[in-house]
């Protein structure tokens, strides 16, 4: 199993994701945040403006890389292409990490480009550990593995997913991306306590947290990254920070995209929650 | 359960649990919106003339239908609509409006130059090594990205209609007559020009794989009386021509 080999420089507090929309903006003002998430699959083209873009904000801020195009979960075979750019997008930009999700997003070469549930079975447990190990050995780094939210459930399902996050990580010897929106919106949809999913994954693998902000559509919640973080939301990532202590934690917004003044006030929230200076050990 | 998401018929209920009040098959159709409204919407990011041009209800239906029959292959969105200008031309409810698949293939060339690695141009010290009598059999390489649109309509206009970028109401006619456009990058902007038909036509010929002997000859056919010359002299101030090998080496 490789050594986790996360380059620590600068991966800390509250980070934003990159969205295409604020490059002019981040570019001119230089905003005081840490670091910068950018969305690999946008990156997987051979030349132009967005990997033009991505190496001058990569010169300034350190940046991490996630991607939503492993299907870890997946029976396709694993897509050793994809896995080859990835290493030649960590040559030219030297991420902090590579992430991707607990799900799969492909099968028989059909592509969902969305986030889609596994079943939390043993035989799903093993299925994408060796699938996360396959990808760790080939990149010879640890990856952090984040959840999705979901809005279905299996019949074959034997277990919770947080029982099955945790089994995961621990079979593969992955990181945990534990996405705090993600919780609270499957939490929702399926009835379960977000606070006892907290306290069945293995805090020592948490990375990093995710915060975004979902759709209420009535009969449940959906994950739109397109709205401001909701009060619940802030609330279980303060019980996460108490939990887990503060782990670097990343702002998304994905569609309705605001101007990057906005993400900004919600990167301040955040970091609002960590304890002061001086007032932890 | 991806096949029913594009929208294969499938019993959900076969291996969805029911919850709370949303049955099986309404828990898989939360997928299904998603994942092809997620699709109808990338495409529409990237046809917006195609869109604006059509109207929004109408395109998202026809787009709806297209990623019924063309399902995404890559797990970049980038990758997806490649055939979507050759599906319009084919989508019978659009058999009156034949220019909405030639603005739509040259959105797609406009996505691809966006998105391609370019290649330097040859310099003019490199071109002077081609020995004057191997021109013939030389063949010449355009630079990437460049992207060649012969169309029956004014295509730049329509790009402009389409992605509302004039001003006063439009009085545009459709049968003004075409043009031969070309999709090229100038450092990282993309730039789409209609061409003068003689020098398409070269920049068309120097595209396949072909000597420059033959190229002159089926450009003088067409062109009798002009002066090829000119032309390729264009070409070079153009930068848009990268390098060259012997066919015959």
């Amino acid at each position: 199993m490789p050594a986790s080999s996360i380059n620590a420089r600068g991966y800390q507090g509250v980070g934003i994701g990159l969205r295409s929309t604020h490059y002019q903006t981040i570019l001119a003002d230089r905003p005081d945040v840490p670091w910068f998430e950018a969305l690999t699959d946008n990156y997987m083209n051979e030349g132009g403006y967005p990997l033009h873009y991505l190496e001058k904000i990569r010169a300034h801020y350190p940046i991490t890389f996630h991607g939503v195009g492993l299907s870890l979960g997946g029976h396709d075979p694993l897509d050793i292409d994809y896995i080859r750019r990835l290493k030649d997008l960590r040559s030219r930009f030297e991420p902090i990490h590579f992430s991707d999700h607990l799900c799969w997003t492909s099968h028989n070469g059909m592509h969902s480009n969305d986030l889609l549930p596994m079943p939390y079975t043993q035989d799903a447990v093993r299925h994408i550990a060796e699938r996360i190990d396959a990808v760790q050995n080939i990149l010879g780094e640890k990856i952090l593995v984040e959840n999705v939210s979901s809005y279905l459930n299996y019949k074959m399902s034997d277990r919770s997913e947080a029982e099955f996050f945790a089994e995961v990580a621990n079979e593969s010897d992955c990181l945990i991306l534990c996405d705090i929106n993600n919780i609270y919106v499957s939490a929702k949809n399926h009835g379960f306590d977000a606070v006892d999913y907290l306290n069945l994954i293995p805090g020592n693998r948490i990375t990093e947290l995710h915060l975004a902000g979902y759709e209420d559509q009535g009969e449940y919640l959906l994950d739109t990254h397109g709205e401001a973080v909701h009060a619940p939301v802030w609330s279980l990532y303060e019980k996460a920070l108490g939990l887990f202590g503060t782990i670097p934690t990343l702002l998304e917004w994905d569609t309705n995209i605001p101007e990057f003044s906005v993400l900004m006030q919600e990167q301040r929230r955040a970091k609002s929650y960590w304890p002061q200076k001086g007032t932890s050990a | 359960m991806m096949d029913a998401i594009y929208g294969d018929t499938l019993e959900a209920s076969s291996y969805i649990a029911a919850h709370g009040e949303l049955s099986p098959q309404a828990q898989l159709d939360i997928y299904k919106g998603s994942v092809q409204g997620g699709l109808v919407q990338a495409l529409g990011d990237l046809f917006p003339a195609t869109k604006g041009l059509i109207g929004d209800r109408f395109f998202d239906a026809m787009a709806l239908r297209y990623v019924s029959l063309y399902p995404s292959r890559s797990s970049s969105l980038d990758q997806y609509g490649e055939f979507f200008p050759s599906f319009i031309a084919e989508f019978k409810p659009l058999a009156d409006f034949p220019y909405t698949a030639d603005l739509a293939a040259l959105e797609w060339s406009w996505h691809c130059a966006f998105h391609a690695q370019a290649t330097e141009p040859i310099t003019s010290e490199s071109l002077a090594k081609v020995p004057a009598e191997k021109v013939d059999s030389v063949q010449f390489l355009l630079v990437a990205p460049l992207f060649l649109c012969r169309s029956d309509y004014p295509l730049i206009e329509l790009w402009h209609l389409g992605r509302s970028e004039v001003e006063s109401a439009p009085t545009l006619d459709i049968n003004q007559g075409g043009g031969c456009y070309v999709v090229y990058r100038d450092g990282l902007n993309v730039l789409i020009e209609n061409l003068a038909e003689p020098l398409f036509d070269l920049l068309d010929e120097l595209n396949k794989p072909q000597d420059f002997g033959t190229i002159c000859e089926k450009w003088l056919s067409k062109h009798p009386g002009l002066e090829l010359e000119a032309f390729s002299s264009e070409l070079m101030q153009r930068s848009w021509i990268a390098g060259f090998r012997f066919n015959n080496a």
